[in-house]
């Protein structure tokens, strides 16, 4: 076959795939004998997580003379994932992308743009943008010798952030063949003119919810491309750097990936929409019950899932990929276990009664609870669980049955909110202080005797509406203008941000369609201006994964229009 | 076009002091070696410096903060007293810089008790809501820090005063924007070193070396 194309090879131009597939032969038999030692995948691993072949940890020295070894200062931490580097406290990173290694360093306006512009930089950086050292394509050698030296491919030194490594030559030859992969392609999800978004809702979820988030996405979408439109079709408007961003405009296309049935199935389906249309990032999304299912699907698809309403998020370290507003459930059970602790801590002895619902949106609470009580020797916890309407019932009757009415008591309805409000409206002096998730203020029956509502208290991971935001206003300025429903407000509110994150992440990108990129810009500017004053604050760093990080302690107003009131500081337990 | 637009008409940029490197002879203000030390870098043979050093007072607020073992600190004990004291402020998530600062605390640890023993490090969360005092315990671990390192976490409120009082607060509300900045003060003094850039080791231990003898006179 390789002779036939190569006979072909020049008869004309309907013999174009002959001489492609040939090219690419040619390439692949390049690749082969050159590369027939080295291991790109093991080169990843040194890249990431600072270990050589031998399994051993990667030794290097920064600033001269400060020695190290192992993953503190392995590649990723200062040329991250996506290998463009990074820009923090003034120190500018210098990218490591294949394209840019491998290429003579040329002035490329458009990406400087991202750094000059959006960014806070002391003027020793901007001297760097402005001014940077022009310098060849690296080879092998030379990369080499920047790698253990700190000498670039012109033969300047290199700032001594950059650490001198000890390599030996497999392991340099490994992480060289690594490099060379490092952010050449544009990551699926985007082609020439379209950049495609996906969003995931389950079936039960409310459909006022449902559409509220939709509408906002909708809108949205459907004004970003009136305005790229409106630029596109407008060439002479532009001042004269507008050419250079020309290459980075994408209608951008919302798809809603609707999940149905069994959440252990949900994966599959994901699969599915993902090989009908890939996407480059999941934005928002409400689904019934965990959102594991979803994260697994992200993690495992590398695909950026950001800042969905859940309040059972899927908490792990590893995780790259997903980014929550905060740790839901499992937070509020931490800030009321620490309020508990802190208002009881002059007692010998804390009586605390648990009834949770058998599901996750009970166990987990629940769980996190026990778990912070288990070795307190001051606590005494009775925990009782209920799996429908019928046991709760039986279960709440037993308690107020004790003659001894319990002094706190902690409820984690799930789905029951109602008919745990209900039940405790007949028996308002069930305990002297009644723990409850913010969920349950959604199904606050009409009137509450004023006995009980002095023993309620509420965890409320959100801002409280005594504090005005200055972005507030303009969010809701932009939805009115829009014809948008604010049917609920810190849902939408909460949607609005994730989405003008990614279009600022994006416009910072430029061209460089990198998922990991994305999502280095999101950690290091989701501490930025845009926070729509639905939490006292939003931010996130390097591997974080929770953007607001407390709660308030809440009571009901005396009056039933003020909503509530916090008792207790902004708790981070 | 608003995404343009609001890229131009962007926020003020801050002009930070800092030395480009005498390699690119563009120092701007603060010349290093204008003390008695600069004969001992002209031995090092012209090593290029990556940092600037001023001398400032500060006062420092009255707190409470909350060290790696979960103990409560008050700051004015902690530094203004008859020990010398290295300050920085980091973050544990920080992947670029922090490291780095941190571990140039590491690799001095040693080698300044030898010249004067009895000293305080302090490194302060900027980012306090993440980094609770367990997580700071990792991080002092991490860097095998001694027991005369104290690490501290507040609320927003107490860190945000406190980086004021040392004329650290980032720009732009995002601790992202944070610079590496280390402040040496001799035993009761009130007249701070402050350090702009990252350092090496040698440098961490020259300038502690000079603020200690200096105060001894
Ligand atoms: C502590 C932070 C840090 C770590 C860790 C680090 N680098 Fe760097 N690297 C830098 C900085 C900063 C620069 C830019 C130096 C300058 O501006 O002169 C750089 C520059 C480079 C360059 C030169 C790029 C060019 O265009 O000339 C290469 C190549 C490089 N790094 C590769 C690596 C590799 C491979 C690793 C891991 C084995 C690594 N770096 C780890 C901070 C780091």
């Amino acid at each position: 076959m390789n002779t036939q194309t190569a006979s072909n090879r020049f008869t004309g131009s309907d013999h174009l795939p002959h001489i492609l597939l040939t090219l690419i032969n040619m390439i692949f038999f390049v690749l082969l004998t050159s590369c027939a030692q080295s291991r790109p995948d093991l080169g990843k691993q040194l890249y990431r997580e600072g270990k050589l072949s031998s399994g051993e940890s990667v030794s290097a020295t920064t600033q001269g003379d400060i020695s190290f070894s192992g993953t503190q200062f392995s590649c990723v931490n200062c040329h991250r994932r996506s290998g463009y580097g990074s820009s923090e406290g003034g120190n500018y990173v210098l990218p490591v992308t294949a394209p840019s290694l491998f290429n003579p360093r040329t002035l490329d306006r458009a990406n400087l743009f991202k750094k000059m512009f959006k960014e806070y930089q002391p003027k020793r950086f901007t001297a760097r943008m402005h001014m940077p050292q022009m310098r060849p394509a690296y080879t092998d050698k030379s990369l080499a010798r920047a790698i253990r030296e700190g000498i670039d491919s012109a033969g300047t030194q290199l700032n001594p952030l950059m650490p001198k490594y000890q390599l030996p030559d497999e392991d340099m030859a490994n992480l060289i063949a690594y490099l060379k992969t490092l952010s050449t392609m544009p990551d699926p999800g985007v082609d020439q003119s379209t950049i495609y978004f996906a969003t995931v809702i389950s079936d039960k979820i409310d459909s006022v919810k449902r559409r509220a988030m939709l509408q906002t996405m909708r809108k949205f979408f459907e004004w970003m491309n009136r305005d790229t439109r409106g630029d596109l079709r407008n060439p002479n408007f532009s001042p004269h750097y507008r050419t250079e961003f020309i290459k980075a405009y994408r209608v951008w296309n919302l798809a809603v990936w609707e999940l149905k049935g069994d959440p252990q199935s949900w994966q599959q389906q994901l699969q599915v929409y993902y090989q009908q249309q890939p996407v480059f990032a999941i934005i928002s999304g409400q689904v019934t019950g965990a959102w594991k299912p979803v994260q697994t699907f992200c993690e495992n698809m590398e695909i950026p899932c950001l800042f969905p309403h859940t309040a059972l998020p899927e908490i792990d370290k590893k995780s790259a990929y997903s980014v929550y507003f905060n740790r839901g459930l499992s937070l509020e059970a931490d800030v009321i276990a620490k309020q508990i602790i802190q208002q009881q801590a002059d007692k010998a002895n804390i009586q605390i009664t648990q009834i949770y619902s058998a599901e996750q949106e009970g166990m987990t609470p629940a769980d996190a609870i026990n778990n912070t009580m288990k070795n307190n020797n001051h606590v005494q916890l009775d925990n009782y669980v209920f799996h429908d309407i019928a046991e709760l019932q039986s279960q709440l009757k037993k308690l107020s049955e004790i003659h001894e009415r319990p002094d706190l008591l902690v409820l984690w309805p799930g789905a029951y909110s109602r008919e745990v409000l209900e039940w405790l409206q007949d028996n308002p002096t069930l305990a002297n202080t009644v723990y409850l998730p913010s969920k349950a203020l959604d199904a606050l029956p009409q009137a509450i005797p004023s006995s009980l509502k002095q023993r309620m208290l509420f965890s409320y991971p959100y801002e409280v509406a005594s504090v005005q935001h200055p972005r507030a206003y303009r969010v809701h300025a932009w939805m009115n203008s829009r014809g948008i429903e604010v049917t609920d407000k810190r849902l939408q509110f909460n949607t609005y941000y994730a989405l003008t994150l990614v279009q600022y992440g994006l416009d910072a990108i430029v061209d460089n369609f990198s998922r990991d990129y994305l999502m280095e810009y999101i950690e290091h500017e989701a501490e930025n201006a845009l926070n729509p004053g639905t939490f006292p604050r939003l931010s996130l760093g390097p591997g974080q994964r929770f953007a607001s990080k407390g709660a308030y302690i809440v009571k009901l107003s005396a009056d039933e229009e003020s909503g509530v009131i916090a008792v207790s500081d902004w708790i981070i337990p | 076009m608003n995404k343009l637009r609001q890229a131009l008409f962007t926020r003020p940029r801050v002009l930070v002091l800092i030395i480009l490197s005498l390699v690119l002879g563009a120092g701007v203000t603060q010349p290093i070696a204008a003390n008695k030390f600069s004969s001992i870098q002209n031995q090092q043979n012209d090593k290029p410096k990556y940092y600037t050093r001023t001398r400032q007072t500060y006062v420092i607020p009255e707190m409470i903060l909350v060290n790696q073992h979960g103990k409560n600190v008050h700051i004015t004990e902690l530094l203004n007293n008859d020990q010398p004291v290295l300050l920085q402020f980091v973050f544990t998530t920080c992947a670029t810089i922090c490291p780095v600062l941190s571990a140039t605390f590491a690799s001095a640890q040693q080698s300044l008790q030898s010249i004067a023993t009895n000293y305080r490090m302090v490194s302060i969360s900027i980012d306090p809501e993440q980094d609770t005092s367990q997580t700071l315990q990792e991080y002092a671990n991490r860097f095998k820090a001694s027991a005369q390192w104290t690490l501290l976490t507040g609320t927003r409120d107490q860190i945000a005063r406190l980086q004021r009082a040392f004329n650290a607060y980032y720009p732009g509300n995002n601790k992202m924007y944070h610079l590496p900045y280390t402040y040496l003060r001799a035993a009761n003094s009130s007249q701070w070193v402050r350090l702009e850039g990252l350092l090496s080791t040698q440098n961490l231990i020259e300038e502690y070396q000079q603020v200690v003898s200096h105060s001894m006179q």
